[in-house]
């Protein structure tokens, strides 16, 4: 797909981001999406906070910067020792990209039967009209000016597609490293996910990254849940504080299918999680796990929006915060209940702890209901640790320290333990704790 | 429940729909600096007052009309309105006492079921009536008077106590505030005015009863209620319109200030003509209150049934600004046929120890929208704040919508901040339960909705309870089938 290097800031993009140049072979199907979706982003810009989807989330460190679209990548022994550590015991498949390109040196897809899971440039090359019949397709461009920058610079990806009653035994890891450069770098890649009727799928999506370079992800995610289907998809947000993150994810569930996506940010200075899942056929399931801890000066703004279709169906959606230094949590949800969606079964839960004096909780979880057989409900808390749990744990002689990680670490632990693969639960958990006890120190 | 049945009550007409063909002093419709000036002269305001609305208006032609509220509507032609109709008087100084007043304007309150004479003196409550755009009456003034509560109509209290009024107008919600709020700053044409002193219980409920009853005319009242010190007073509103094909304009701001340990209970039961069936006609209802709780330990609590409106936009808030002081807002809002109301509340939390409680109840049946959108905001100072929020909606029948935007900011780890909802309908096993003990359909629905708006109804003074059950009743019974 994509190569050239050059130097583009904001302006470039607005004016038609004239240094840069996708491969002189592309089709001209996609040139010609890329053109739109870039024509899309050009009248409106990136979004300020006057636009209510990002209205506690300002995008000055999107926006200030000229942001380059870095070349290929030399693997050196430093690289490869990076990747090596961020490997996913387990995995049934591992693609990684560094600051937007496939490495393919670095990755494996030995696991899998040839074809179900490769880079979306190698789709491309090998059957560009089956990626055309799915790409943009779920996440559409048209007032997300983010996902149209994406669509219109998208440099690789992935596509996973899994055949019918295929159940993929361990999770297809996408491991998604920022590296940098000298300039500050953005990535834009783009992910497929397809699971036809009945069969079974985890795709695992990672952040890292090498601090002390300004790397910006943009990536979008489509996953298409065919019938009796499962997806479970989960995202490990684990980049420096000097990394941005924007990652969106559009999801399509047909009749009786199951999609649970299990979010864990836990670093990145400005952290925008997406999530938009469609009810498209009767009976389907979405589960929405999430959990943030931040603290210095970061930023994680988690937006889901939940749009009930038809009749039957089912979402559970539970975010959790740890909030400490001068962070910001946001969580924004939407569930929209069609006319037709009778029955409808949605709940949205966020709760948030507070650790320090700076740091601030915004919850708005929204409901827009037009059918009346429906059962709805929200929640939301904001509050410190329990005094009383406090004392009592401090009253059995643990120590204040202690007594404190035991609690925080028991509010999150709940989501944690909800991933289904052993080897990706121990390598969250222990994500998870680290970045308790680095707000623990900060505190 | 049949489906006759339904169509009778669904159909039920609107009950304040007629209108009082009474001499009226109108200005013709349209709005620039010099109406504004007309209409402050003809009020024999001062100088001072009159900048204040000019400098409001100049403002307000340089903002944009709100677009992100879930109503929409046609584009208002504000030039279309007429900005002041006052009932003439035969005594060109007002009426000096009920006596004085034109009887068929009484007959008028006669029919809304408020007649100020009998009425206030069995109920003990003193009623402000607002026709159109003056206050007519204000019963009870002297023994309110004996005790020091200041309880007239706002162009009174302009004349009579301009220093009061000029200390606190715009203090709450400031003339630039919105763009309706910035409008009624430049045009509002009349309003209450309270005030109670220090230490003073105030003996009575205050009552206002709004009524729009001419053509192509706005209602922009305006309505000030300060508490001093320790002070107490209860203040009730309410509102009609006659039934009009096109949609009329009331853009009012009401404003409440309670110093340390003062309380303003605020209750309004809001029945403006909704529009017919088809959502012909009806009252953009877009309107600004606020209250601040200045002092330590002060309490404003507001209670609101909406029952009536097209369109309704409202947000009464609170600023809690002194520590351990309380905001309260219980509100049931009712749309039925094409109504649609987006309100809710703000809370803000400045103070330590601050305290807000908020229960919103949202019904709506027909093709209506009723959305909740509230926001509840703990400052950094506000040492242990708390907020409980509980916000239900109750949808009757499968062609309306129920929303709820709740927005919640927290900046003080001390602070407890909990928000739940939940919607539903009304469940076939409760309709069968109580068919079984012999209720009709209809008592069945009825008792299901009250028992379901009981938190907010127990908030309100007797009189207004029951008047809320009887307008609930009309507005939805048989909404259920």
């Amino acid at each position: 797909m994509s190569a050239a290097s050059s130097v583009t800031g904001v302006s470039g993009w607005q004016t038609g981001h004239a240094g840069w140049q996708p491969e002189a072979t592309e089709a001209s199907w996609l040139a010609t999406l890329r053109r739109q979706a870039l024509a899309a982003f050009d009248t409106t810009g990136l979004p300020t906070t006057k636009v209510e989807a990002w209205h506690y989330t300002p995008l000055r460190a999107v926006r200030d910067v000229a942001w380059t679209h870095a070349g290929g990548v030399e693997v050196g022994a430093g690289l490869t020792a990076f990747v090596d550590a961020a490997r996913l015991p387990g995995a049934s498949a591992e693609l990684v990209f560094v600051d937007g390109h496939h490495v393919a040196d670095l990755s494996r897809t030995d696991g899998l039967p040839p074809g179900a899971v490769v880079s979306l440039s190698q789709a491309l090359a090998a059957d560009g009209e089956a990626v055309r019949a799915r790409l943009a397709t779920l996440a559409p461009w048209h007032d997300a000016p983010l996902n149209a920058l994406n669509t219109a610079f998208v440099q690789d990806g992935v596509r996973v597609h899994v055949p019918r009653r295929v159940d993929v035994p361990g999770p297809v890891h996408i491991l998604v490293v920022g590296w940098g450069r000298d300039v500050p770098t953005v990535a834009h890649l783009r992910n497929l996910v397809v699971a036809d009727t009945g069969s079974r799928v985890t795709v695992v999506v990672s952040f890292v990254g090498r601090p002390g370079h300004s790397v910006l992800h943009n990536v979008v995610d489509e996953v298409g849940v065919g019938a009796d289907a499962q997806v479970t998809q989960v995202v490990l947000g684990d980049s420096p504080d000097d990394h941005l993150v924007v990652h969106r994810t559009d999801a399509r569930l047909d009749r009786d299918a199951r999609y649970t996506h299990q979010a864990f940010w836990l670093g990145g200075g400005l952290v925008r999680g997406e999530v938009h899942a469609t009810h498209a056929g009767p009976g389907a399931e979405a589960t929405l796990d999430g959990v943030f801890v931040a603290g210095s000066t970061q930023h994680v703004d988690c937006h889901t929006v939940i749009d009930h279709a038809v009749p039957r169906c089912t979402t559970r959606e539970v975010y959790k915060g740890v909030l400490g230094g001068k962070a910001r949590g946001v969580f924004d949800g939407t569930v929209i209940v069609r006319a037709d969606a009778q029955q409808t079964d949605a709940s949205q839960d966020s709760r948030n702890l507070l650790l320090s004096d700076d740091a601030d909780a915004n919850a708005k979880p929204t409901l827009e209901i037009y059918a009346d057989d429906v059962k709805c409900a929200h929640g939301t808390t904001v509050g410190r640790l329990d005094p009383d749990q406090l004392a009592y744990l401090r009253m059995r002689g643990l120590p204040l320290s202690l007594a404190r990680r035991v609690l925080i670490g028991a509010f999150v632990s709940d989501r944690v333990d909800r991933i289904a693969h052993e080897g990706l639960r121990a390598r969250v958990a222990g994500r998870v704790e680290a970045a308790l006890a680095a707000l623990q120190e900060e505190a | 429940m049949s489906d006759v049945a339904i169509e009778s009550h669904l159909k039920k007409a609107y009950e304040h729909g007629w209108q009082t063909d009474i001499e009226q002093d109108v200005f013709p419709p349209g709005l620039d600096e010099e109406v504004i000036a007309a209409l402050s002269g003809r009020k024999g305001e001062p100088e001072w007052l009159l900048a204040w609305r000019l400098k409001a208006y100049r403002h307000w032609l340089g903002m944009a009309e709100p677009t992100w509220a879930k109503p929409h509507h046609p584009p208002i032609d504000y030039q279309a309105i007429s900005y002041y109709a006052a009932p003439k008087s035969k005594d060109a100084d007002g009426p000096k006492s009920l006596d004085d007043v034109d009887p068929k304007l009484l007959e008028t309150y006669e029919k809304l079921g408020i007649p100020l004479h009998e009425r206030a003196a069995l109920a003990g409550v003193a009623v402000d009536a607002v026709f159109d755009s003056v206050s007519v009456a204000t019963t009870f003034r002297k023994q309110l008077a004996e005790v020091g509560v200041i309880f007239m109509s706002f162009s009174e209290a302009v004349r009579e106590h301009p220093e009061l009024v000029r200390k606190h107008l715009g203090s709450v919600v400031p003339a630039f505030d919105n763009y309706y709020a910035a409008l009624n700053s430049a045009v509002f044409s009349d309003g209450s005015f309270v005030y109670v002193p220090k230490g003073v219980r105030c003996p009575m409920e205050l009552s206002t009863y709004f009524r729009i009853n001419s053509m192509n005319t706005g209602q922009f009242e305006r309505t000030l209620i300060v508490v001093e010190d320790g002070a107490y007073v209860s203040y009730l509103e309410g509102c009609t319109a006659p039934m009009r094909d096109e949609n009329q304009l009331h853009a009012a701001v009401v404003e409440l200030v309670a110093e340390g340990n003062g309380e303003i209970k605020y209750s309004t039961v809001q029945n403006w003509y909704p529009g017919d069936e088809q959502g012909k006609g009806g009252i953009y209802n877009f309107v600004t209150k606020r209250g601040i709780c200045k002092g330590r330990g002060s309490k404003i609590s507001w209670t609101q049934v909406e029952t009536g409106s097209a369109i309704t936009w409202k947000y009464p808030s609170v600023i809690l600004k002194g520590d351990d002081s309380v905001g309260e807002f219980y509100s049931v809002a009712v749309t039925n046929n094409r109504q649609m109301a987006d309100t809710g509340t703000k809370m803000i939390h400045l103070g330590r120890n601050t305290r807000s409680t908020i229960v919103a109840k949202g019904i709506s049946a027909g093709r209506s929208d009723s959305a909740y959108r509230g926001l509840v905001r703990i400052n950094p100072k506000a040492e242990g704040a708390r907020n409980h929020t509980q916000c239900d909606s109750l949808l009757l029948g499968d062609t309306c919508g129920a929303h709820t935007f709740p927005y919640i900011e927290v900046k003080n780890p001390t602070a407890t901040v909990e928000h739940e909802a939940t919607t539903s309908k009304v469940s076939d096993e409760q309709i069968f339960y109580l068919r079984q003990r012999g209720l009709s359909e209809e008592d069945a629905v009825n008792l299901v909705v009250n028992g379901f708006c009981k938190d907010v109804f127990k908030q309100l003074p007797m009189e207004f309870a029951v008047e809320a059950q009887k307008l609930l009743a009309v507005s939805l019974e048989g909404s259920v089938g």
